[in-house]
């Protein structure tokens, strides 16, 4: 099983650099985002700065994964490599988990460097940039948002509309994995961050639970 | 008038008459708040339609969990019935703290955790309406909207703790807290009845909206096969 993990989720991250567009235009897209709101609100008293700087960097992480996300099951669809899973006899949680790990190969690739272009544009929160906590939280907000995006994706695989219907839910239901980051970033260096990690780790199970369970019941026939 | 709709029909109309009876009362026969003014009387709607959109979204979630468990055709359907009136409930909620907030805080919105975390519970029961419409086949429209259901109950236990997880404008839970409700004795006696009727109203409301949609897909089931026939 994990073999054939490792090979599936090998072969569709190389598919997915192969397609420069896929990866490269929502890191600009971020950037940009994170540059226009800094030139947006100028200067700013210090002690808001980590408040400004999380919901900065996770909005940002809102807007550019859910254009990838929205997106990540288009080659599936696109050479009905569903019809072809169907026959095989590689088990459908695999397909989930190695879609999953491109989300969140996907989400970091454009986390980093928001956040590192955050740092730059804050030279005072230098410390956060060395704490454990915040890279935790960020990696599970990450995680949280490519579960979700990913199950989302196969939920709404055969619906009409789904152009609409995926940021609609996408939307509110990542709300509760982006307003625990926010809160526990908003903590960080105190001990009442260990609770916001629990709490989106929790989300993550939830989503990611639900992603393997019923992901064959999505990928059928339509 | 067949059976089902007259008994229907009775329930609905002393459940109604019942509820208007209520309000009434709110609006005559209480006194007014010396802080708030008549104002507050709006209080009898806006809190029994937020508890009861909150207890619905936990009906949808049984709901959806025992469907996902134990699928059953007609189950959902009630699902879908349950959405709707939460939706119903969730907007009546809005408007009516919009209706209140105005005199009071001065404005009829605000991005305060409280109010943006209901809009996003509008907003998810909206989606489970869309999902369902726009999926066309029953088995995957079932199973997706089950784990829509499930999904959407994660989000009242934030509107929930909203108030004391952030600094906002509304006011920290009053009702359901520890060591009591803060509210005087006078506006819980009748503000409990008001909340359980909206409950059982509600409820009718879900019993109702079933009713047509299982009637709705009869008819389409027969339709399809008189045209398979023919």
């Amino acid at each position: 099983m994990l073999n054939l993990y490792c090979e599936v989720t090998l072969h569709q991250l190389k598919l997915l650099f192969c397609d420069k567009e896929r990866w490269v235009s929502p890191i600009l897209f971020s950037i940009t985002v994170l540059l226009l709101f800094s030139f947006a609100q100028g200067g700013y008293a210090d002690k808001n700065v980590l408040e400004i700087f999380s919901s900065q960097i996770f909005l940002t992480l809102l807007f550019a994964t859910q254009m990838a996300l929205y997106r990540s099951v288009e080659p599936e669809k696109e050479d009905r490599i569903f019809d072809a899973l169907r026959l095989t006899p590689l088990p459908s949680g695999v397909w989930f988990c190695s879609r999953c790990t491109l989300a969140f190969v996907l989400s970091l690739s454009v986390a980093v460097p928001v956040v590192l272009m955050g740092f730059v544009l804050h030279s005072n929160l230098v410390w956060v940039f060395l704490s454990f906590d915040f890279w935790a939280l960020l990696l599970l907000v990450c995680t949280g948002l490519s579960c979700l995006g990913t199950l989302l994706a196969m939920l709404t695989f055969h619906a009409d509309g789904r152009e609409i219907l995926f940021p609609l839910l996408f939307f509110p239901l990542s709300i509760p994995v982006l307003l625990a980051g926010l809160a526990g970033t908003k903590v960080l260096g105190t001990s009442d961050v260990s609770s916001w990690i629990g709490l989106v780790a929790g989300f993550n199970v939830i989503y990611f639970t639900l992603g393997v369970l019923l992901f064959e019941e999505f990928i059928g026939p339509s | 008038m067949q059976a089902v709709d007259r008994k229907q029909f009775g329930v609905g109309l002393f459940l109604m008459s019942v509820l208007i009876g209520l309000w009434c009362y709110a609006i005559f026969g209480v006194t007014t708040d010396k802080h708030q003014g008549d104002v507050y009387r709006i209080l009898y709607l806006h809190v029994p339609c937020a508890l009861t959109a909150f207890l619905f979204s936990f009906t949808l979630f049984l709901v959806s969990l025992k469907s996902l468990i134990k699928p059953d055709g007609s189950l959902l359907f009630y699902g879908k019935a349950n959405a709707e009136v939460g939706l119903l409930l969730t907007v009546l909620t809005l408007a009516t703290g919009s209706i209140w907030g105005y005199p009071t805080w001065g404005t009829w919105w605000t991005w305060d955790a409280r109010l943006t975390t209901t809009l996003i519970l509008a907003l998810l029961y909206c989606g489970y309406i869309l999902l369902w419409n726009s999926l066309p086949q029953e088995k995957m429209r079932h199973k997706a909207c089950a784990v829509l259901g499930i999904l959407i109950f994660i989000d009242v236990p934030i509107i929930y703790k909203s108030v004391t997880w952030w600094r906002t404008l509304h006011q920290p839970p009053s009702l359901m807290r520890s060591g009591g409700s803060t509210m005087s004795s006078e506006m819980l006696q009748l503000l409990y009845p008001s909340l359980l009727w909206m409950v059982l109203v509600g409820a009718w409301l879900i019993w109702l909206r079933a009713t047509n949609h299982l009637i709705q897909r009869d008819l389409e089931h027969d339709i399809l096969s008189q045209l398979e026939e023919s």
